[in-house]
């Protein structure tokens, strides 16, 4: 829920503004000392700006909304588009020269410091009353993760530029950016080869995501326009689709194991621990890029576990909208030095008696003969590989999208 | 485009210069500065800001501006402009010229900005003129467009600036306080850039930026305006304006040279304007009036000189008399005229007047010289520069001036003479008075007495008919051509002679007083009571304003000689019957022509409108000191209380009347009920419960919420208008599930059961969202007009399912969601 919360209009003189009052107080002053009647004449148009700048200027920015939208989602190092409507409820005055100035922050853990806020400044020239106005800017992250957009802050110098008026709204969203997604190398079959299972017929198929119809149902977002069907569409008033039998091909179950060592702790060389965070970060691409491929074509579902400071584990993922809950899981992923696989293993048990084999991603190595007795039976006999991203025993089937 | 803000920047701050300067030139009416600030910015304009072929370097123009103070002082110093001032003005000048040639930046706008404010105040210390008033309006447009064209600059200056900025305690404090300069910072790894579609572009053509400069300029004068006339003025000197400098008037010694410097100024004396006492609508005299100052009886000859003095015996009377002391057959017979004049305060404090003399409404304090009708003022005020003084005379009929100036005796009522004591004896003259008029020396004056002689011999006019002779010589005087008017008396005088014996002898050159003193002489040598006059004849008439403007070199000299009604009586010359005792025939024996003010024909100034406005500006603007300000509210109410005081008590003469039902009658007539104290008493307290609330406002802001609902009220595209689709959206808020602006209702749905699927283990069958959804979108996009029976039935199974589980489900479904993602 985004709260409403404005800051009253304060009002603050201006360099030109602290110039022209100092000039006006001398004129003030020898208006009314000495009286040469030209010069009240002149105080008093001095006196009318200053006064017509402080209400114009306040009366600007009052009653004028911000509203700012996203993106449907967004990944990191791809630039996204912000919008903002800048909306004008008075009923006769216009609202002129309006200064927005918003800000981006990146939500990081507290012991990681303060970042700073990147802000950026777009110029209204004018919101007539009853109206709004757009602007849009373009952002672009390096980084996964979850930013605090806002507070935002409109000023004005209109009309003369004596005083400045300000306010804040001081809501602040926040946007969740996706990890960056690699490419897929074609040997990723390898790594499923023994859960595939039954029906390897070759099918005769239409397109890349069709199976066998099956019936129709309503339109829903994100389903292509060729599965519509147009004369039922047209029959119904409503976009009606065609549903297939999946031909579910793969069912695969991974757990990331998200592990960094503890600061201060084991290598404290800066490399080594750039090393660390590149594999945390190739097994988060590897993840979100797989799901993406495995979901996106319909070869098959997903279960995953996510194993960092929270375990989390997100079963059957089929939908765009559960590939998106898992990218949004994965953007706010983080390693930490107590990331326990074995718990997530074991967590795991109820999802993978189905499931033959199961994968893990890690980013570190153990040694399995010896830790696999905390392990349940279950998940034991289905443990098929452990993949080391640090020794990068990932790179046969993952090449990480451009820096 | 900030380019384009950029050239309409530079090309009003060299307007506003231009501008500037024009006014300082105005008051120190030379066109040396304009010009030099003209070339100034043509130059600049083509050079440094279109073709660019030149800049002037920082350092390179702070030289040249010191070159230029220096230049300011020097001139100061050499006495080249005497007024500290006119050096303050070049001094801003010279500085501010190399700044024209540099390269426009922020900082350079606001040192020009700063230079023409203060060249503004220079102005309005320098000028007086009526046309600062009227080039101060086009100043004002012209500034207001460059402010509003300096705050395009400066906020266009930041669009689409992207800044890294500390997100401290004291950049946030910095931030609150309105700096708008940021603690900036490094910020790694996030990149924004404004959209090229949203950069900042001005699209508003000239005509639009003028219609809409407009308004503020008009609301800028109103409240410049009323600044100007409601500011308290403790200063009480007067604005001497063109005036200043003046040494106006005549005193009670007039010498022959005296007279012709006097002629040969320009210098505005007094502004005279006549209304009829009756209609009290402007009048305006046939011909040019003869405004009498000194009366002079006693002359004292000597070299060069020629001296006429006042020689007066009786005491002054302390007040004009009123109209009703007039007796009735002087008032039958003149049309009772209201003169008002407005003069500098003159030496000796003689007021210029045409006799005889009534009081007006105004309470002037003034004394009149029975004998000679002179008006003086009183000590009273004497400490003003100006002065306007009214009263009323019965000097004129059927448009002209009469040239008769009654005795003191015919005009005013007996009882009016008595309380000053002066009796009405017998004798039409006063006996002393008549041997001082009529003293006369023969041995001084040969020439004069021939020239007399053959003037009364060759027109023949019988011994008995005194005025007739006396006629004859005013008509041999002025146009017989024998003595000719001329204000050059640069030709050899005979010092062994009288002057005027000399003029008539010799030279026979003479101005106005001359030829007045030549007449006076002889009348004397005849045994007729003769003076002379001494005052102004302006012929300067303002149709625009209905004024005379009255300059030094109207100043005129004619003679009174006194005859008895038996003399009138055996003339040509009628004399009505109200002057009982006979009357002084005014007589102008200048000739007129080659610039003399004898000729009575009225001239109409070349800039009349001008000159009017001219003497508007004056006493609306430029006399606004303590007086009359307090006069401006006299309209109001009692002239003499100060004008706030009258202000007030106007307004409570006001309620009493709205109060007594004057103003609103019948049935909404206030009666007694409306009491002045309760008024006030509830109208205070109004203000401070207005107070009171703003400030538990503005220190509590969520607990008042009345004033800020709508400035608080979320943006709502439409208005739910199905009742069952309000009551399920109504049931989603309560669990957290809003619909969000971007979402249509069906993505909506869809992504709440979407959720539910995903994150509830019981099964979403039959989908009550969907299927409400549905329905909905039947009804809205018009496939059905009502719900049917089995709708109806469907719409509450679903609402009820919702109600029952759907909504914990959903909740849960929330909660399940947002723990995935860490929210």
């Amino acid at each position: 829920m985004m709260k409403h919360s404005v800051s009253p209009i304060r009002c603050r003189m201006t360099r030109e503004g602290y110039h022209f009052l100092f000039i006006l107080s001398f004129v003030l002053i020898g208006a009314v000392l000495r009286s040469p009647q030209l010069l009240v004449v002149f105080a008093g148009v001095l006196v009318a700006m200053l006064f017509l700048q402080w209400r114009l200027c306040r009366r600007t920015l009052d009653q004028v909304r911000l509203t700012r939208e996203f993106p449907l989602n967004a990944q990191a190092t791809i630039p996204f588009e912000i919008q903002l409507t800048a909306t004008n409820y008075k009923r006769w005055l216009g609202s002129w020269l309006l200064v927005v100035h918003d800000r981006i922050r990146r939500e990081t853990p507290s012991e990681r410091g303060n970042p700073g806020v990147q802000g950026i400044n777009m110029v209204v020239e004018n919101v007539p009353p009853n109206s709004s106005r757009l602007m849009k800017y373009r952002c672009r992250v390096e980084q996964r993760g979850r930013y605090e957009f806002g507070p935002v802050d409109l000023s004005t110098r209109f009309p003369l530029s004596l005083l400045r008026s300000m306010r804040s709204q001081n809501e602040v969203e926040h946007f969740i950016v996706h990890p960056k997604q690699g490419t897929i190398l074609p040997r990723w079959r390898e790594l499923f080869d023994r859960e595939r299972y039954g029906n390897r017929r070759h099918h005769a198929r239409a397109g890349t995501t069709e199976g066998e119809f099956y019936g129709l149902r309503s339109y829903r977002p994100g389903d292509s326009p060729r599965w519509i069907h147009w004369r039922t569409t047209a029959r119904r008033s409503e976009l009606v689709v065609k549903q297939f039998e999946r031909q579910e091909n793969l069912q695969a179950c991974l757990m990331i194991d998200l592990w960094c060592p503890k600061q201060g702790e084991g290598s404290t060389n800066g490399s080594a621990h750039g090393t660390q965070e590149d594999a945390v970060e190739t097994a988060i691409e590897f993840v979100a890029s797989l799901t993406q491929l495995l979901v996106g074509k319909g070869l098959g579902s997903l279960t995953i576990g996510i194993a960092d400071r929270n375990f989390t584990l997100i079963s059957r993922i089929q939908s765009r909208n559960q590939v998106l809950a898992l990218l949004d899981r994965l953007a706010i992923a983080e390693a930490s030095h107590d990331a326990d696989w074995r718990d997530g293993l074991n967590k795991m048990k109820g999802v993978v008696t189905a499931i033959p084999h199961l994968i893990v991603i890690s980013t570190r190595s153990v040694d399995w003969t010896v830790d696999q007795q905390d392990v349940s039976r279950s998940v034991r006999s289905r443990l098929a590989t452990w993949i080391d991203v640090s020794k990068k025993e990932l790179q046969p089937y993952f090449q990480r999208g451009d820096r | 485009m900030q380019n384009r803000v950029l050239q309409r920047l530079t090309f009003h701050i060299g307007t506003l210069a231009i501008l500037a300067a024009g006014l300082i030139s105005l008051g120190q009416q030379s066109g040396r500065l304009l010009g030099l600030v003209f070339a100034s910015v043509v130059l600049s304009w083509i050079f440094t800001d279109w073709l660019k072929w030149f800049r002037l370097n920082k350092f390179v123009a702070y030289f040249l501006m010191i070159v230029g103070a220096m230049f300011a002082i020097m001139d100061y110093l050499r006495g080249v402009d005497s007024q500290q001032l006119y050096s303050v003005a070049n001094l801003l000048i010279y500085v501010q010229l190399p700044l024209f040639f540099q390269t426009k930046t922020r900082r350079i706008f606001e040192q020009l900005g700063i230079f023409l404010l203060l060249e503004l105040v220079v102005a309005a210390l320098v000028n007086d003129n009526v046309l600062y008033g009227l080039l101060l309006l086009p100043v004002m447009a012209v500034g207001c467009s460059t402010m509003v064209l300096f705050a395009y600059f400066i906020s266009s200056d930041r669009s689409g600036e992207a800044i890294g900025e500390s997100n401290s305690v004291f950049a946030r404090f910095l931030q609150w306080m309105g700096s708008e300069t940021t603690i900036r910072v490094n910020v790694s790894g996030i990149e924004v850039r404004l959209n090229k579609e949203s950069e900042f572009r001005p699209k508003r053509s000239w005509v639009a930026w003028f219609a809409e400069l407009v308004p503020t300029n008009l609301a800028l004068f109103l409240f410049a305006l009323g600044f100007f006339y409601l500011l308290p003025r403790i200063n009480t000197d007067s604005y001497e304006g063109r005036w200043r400098r003046n040494v106006v008037g005549f005193s009670e010694r007039i010498s022959l040279a005296q007279v012709g410097e006097i002629l040969q100024s320009d210098q505005v004396v007094m502004r005279l304007s006549f209304r009829d006492g009756t209609s009290n609508r402007a009048f305006a005299p046939l011909e040019a009036p003869y405004l009498r100052g000194a009366c002079l009886g006693r002359y004292e000859p000597g070299f060069q000189r020629g001296d006429w003095s006042l020689d007066s015996s009786y005491s002054p009377l302390a007040s004009l008399a009123s109209s009703e002391q007039v007796r009735p057959e002087y008032r039958q017979e003149f049309l009772p005229v209201i003169v008002s004049i407005l003069e500098q305060v003159q030496t000796d404090g003689l007021i210029m007047g045409l006799p005889p003399f009534y009081a007006s409404n105004r309470d002037d304090l003034v004394e009149v010289f029975p004998d000679t009708w002179a008006l003086r003022e009183q000590e009273q005020f004497s400490s003003r520069n100006r002065r306007k003084i009214e009263f009323g005379t019965l000097s004129f009929t059927a448009g002209r001036q009469s040239p008769f100036t009654p005795l003191l005796y015919d005009v005013y009522d007996d009882r009016f003479l008595r309380s000053y004591g002066i009796p009405r004896d017998g004798s039409a003259l006063n006996p002393k008075l008549n041997r001082e008029l009529t003293r006369f020396n023969p041995t001084r004056f040969r020439s004069l007495l021939e020239y007399r002689d053959e003037v009364l011999s060759r027109n023949n006019v019988r011994n008995e008919d005194i005025i007739g002779q006396t006629l004859a010589i005013e008509e041999d005087l002025a146009l017989s051509g024998k003595l000719t008017y001329s204000l050059n008396l640069n030709a050899h005088q005979d010092p062994t002679l009288d002057p005027i014996e000399d003029f008539v002898r010799n030279h026979k050159k003479g101005h106005c007083q001359y030829f007045a003193s030549t007449m006076a002489l002889m009348l004397r040598s005849m045994g007729i009571p003769t003076r002379v006059v001494v005052g102004y004849r302006p012929s300067e008439f303002n149709n625009v304003g209905r004024f005379f403007l009255v300059r030094q070199k109207h100043a005129h000299t004619w003679v009174e000689a006194f005859f008895t009604r038996e003399q009138f009586d055996n003339s040509t010359i009628r004399l009505p019957a109200c002057f009982v005792s006979g009357a002084w025939l005014r007589l102008d024996p200048t000739p007129p022509g080659n610039g003399s003010n004898a000729g009575g024909t009225l001239q109409t100034a070349r800039s009349q409108t001008f000159d009017y406005a001219q003497e508007l500006w004056g006493d609306y603007v430029m006399d606004m000191n303590k007086s009359n300000s307090d006069a401006i509210f006299q309209m109001f109410g009692d002239p003499t209380s100060n004008s706030f005081a009258s202000l007030f008590r106007q307004a409570e003469i006001i309620f009493l009347r709205l109060q007594q039902g004057q103003l609103i009658g019948g049935f909404f007539a206030p009666g007694e009920w409306l009491n002045l104290g309760i008024l006030v008493a509830v109208g205070i307290l109004i203000l401070i419960a207005v107070a009171v609330l703003r400030g538990f406002r503005w220190v509590m802001p969520s607990w008042i919420a009345f004033g800020k609902r709508r400035a608080a009220r979320p943006y709502i595209s439409g208005v739910v208008s199905f009742p069952f689709l309000r009551q399920m959206l109504k049931m989603l808020e309560r669990v957290g599930w809003k619909r969000p602006r971007h979402q249509t209702l069906r993505e909506f749905v869809s992504d709440a059961e979407g959720c539910w699927q995903a994150n509830v283990d019981r099964p979403l069958d039959p989908k009550p969202l969907s299927m409400l959804t549905s329905i909905y979108y039947r009804l809205r996009f018009g496939e059905v007009r009502d719900l049917s029976p089995s709708d109806q039935s469907q719409v509450d199974s679903c609402l009820e399912s919702l109600a029952a589980h759907g909504t914990s489900a959903l909740s849960r479904a929330r909660q399940a969601r947002n723990k995935a993602i860490g929210k």
